[in-house]
């Protein structure tokens, strides 16, 4: 029987032949690679860190100019340099305000600025922040209880979502209760709120914002709280509002002086007619404030640019520094 | 004049959304076209009145309820409206008022 091929010293002796030149050919290839010089990328410049401590009264409802101030500051000063922000002397924080400062860290974390921050010395605050959800959104180096009585959604959604508005509705209220229950008028204002968004926020009308809603089960007080902020251009800069702003400022030449504030309380009643120039639109935030006056929805605040409304105690003012975007926190 | 009725809970969504089917799930718009309008047709064909079931879902944004009754009122005239459709709403009571309130305000 003759021999295979591949078997006989002839062929293994061609193939060590072959097998040495690829291999010689593979180094020459990887000396050539090795040699080459890729440009080096230039290490990030180190930043110095500055400390920043937030207001003892950290909430945006009770303490409008010192917090929007604060975190105007915020966003400001980390263009150039880290941030610690130093929260041990915190004696009230809200959801409201954790909402703003989460959007806040958000934006300032794409830019690359680093953030970061301590604990607050009191224990009721402690509780809020865990349980508000707040931690699900920043690092935290031990092991921390689940939040039960809060979450913090956000969005960058082009969409009205009735999903995440029930989830929201039903976390809350399991949170007083015991178990989920509906509640309408909470319902109806977020709904009303996300399509705001989708209708105003944006810088234009092809543009969408990021949106952030939380709730917070304040077993003490047995009240749900929820805030929705979206954090684009706010509801007086809107391109839909622009125009009907600048008729009630001329208006307010030739008549007297009317602030955005006035104009707020206006769109509230009602008596301001929808931008679209449709009759029948425009319902949203006058429904909203009706649902408070029945009682179904408690201290209704709204904060959008300047304005600052604590509609439920009927306080409009305009605020010293400019708020970005809209925020409407109501109780239920 | 015997009864038809409709739930928004049953036949639609629990979560009714925004008023443009663009804007979200479960619009108004959408209710509108796919099931509160040939509805209102039927009731209209067989000379009877449909009654709207309001209760069971999460709750109603302004947009949807006008889009939905309004845009109802807009296609088919208030007054038949008004005729045809009555509502059933024990969760909501005050719901009753303002969508009447939608339906007369559409065509002005």
């Amino acid at each position: 029987m003759s021999k295979k091929l591949y078997s006989t010293e002839k062929w293994k002796s061609h193939l060590k032949v072959r097998q040495d030149a690829e291999m010689r050919k593979a180094q020459e290839r990887n000396r050539e690679v090795r040699s080459h010089t890729y440009p080096r990328r230039s290490p990030r410049p180190k930043r110095d860190t500055i400390v920043l401590p937030l207001p003892n009264d950290f909430s945006i409802i009770h303490n409008p100019e010192e917090t929007v101030q604060f975190l105007l500051d915020f966003e400001n000063r980390s263009r150039k340099k880290n941030i610690k922000l130093d929260l041990s002397a915190l004696s009230t924080i809200t959801t409201d305000a954790i909402a703003a400062l989460i959007a806040c860290i958000h934006r300032i974390r794409m830019t690359g600025t680093l953030v970061s921050g301590n604990s607050p010395n009191e224990e009721s605050c402690k509780t809020i922040l865990l349980q508000s959800g707040f931690f699900s959104h920043v690092r935290h180096r031990q092991a921390l209880p689940s939040a039960d009585k809060g979450k913090i959604s956000q969005r960058e959604s082009k969409k009205v979502e009735p999903k995440l508005a029930q989830e929201l509705v039903h976390r809350g209220t399991a949170g007083i209760y015991g178990q989920p229950r509906k509640c309408q008028a909470a319902y109806r204002v977020l709904i009303e709120s996300m399509t705001n968004t989708n209708n105003h926020a944006a810088r234009s009308q092809f543009e969408r914002e990021t949106w952030w809603s939380t709730v917070y089960a304040d077993t003490d007080r047995k009240a749900v709280c929820y805030t929705f902020l979206d954090t684009g251009v706010g509801i007086f800069k809107s391109v839909r509002l622009g125009t009907i702003r600048s008729a009630y400022q001329l208006a307010g030449r030739i008549f007297g002086f009317r602030s955005d504030a006035d104009i707020l309380r206006e769109i509230l009643e009602g008596k301001v007619e929808s931008s679209t120039g449709l009759k029948y639109r425009g319902k949203g935030l006058p429904a909203i404030y009706n649902r408070m006056k029945a009682g179904r929805i408690k201290s209704l605040v709204i904060v959008a640019n300047r304005v600052y409304a604590n509609v439920s105690k009927g306080d409009f003012r305009m605020l010293n520094t400019d708020f970005r975007g809209t925020l409407l926190y109501w109780e239920a | 004049m015997a009864n038809t009725n409709l739930s928004v809970a049953r036949d639609f969504s629990i979560t009714p959304g925004p008023r443009a089917q663009e804007e979200g799930d479960f619009s108004g718009e959408q209710f509108l076209n796919q099931v509160l309008l040939p509805r209102f047709k039927e009731a209209v064909d067989a000379q009877m009145r449909l009654l709207v079931d309001l209760d069971g879902t999460e709750g109603y944004a302004t947009s949807f309820l006008e889009a939905a009754f309004g845009g109802l009122a807009r296609k088919m005239g208030a007054k038949k409206v008004l005729s045809v459709l009555t509502f059933k709403s024990e969760d909501e009571p005050f719901l009753v008022d303002e969508i009447t309130k939608y339906i007369n305000d559409a065509e002005r």
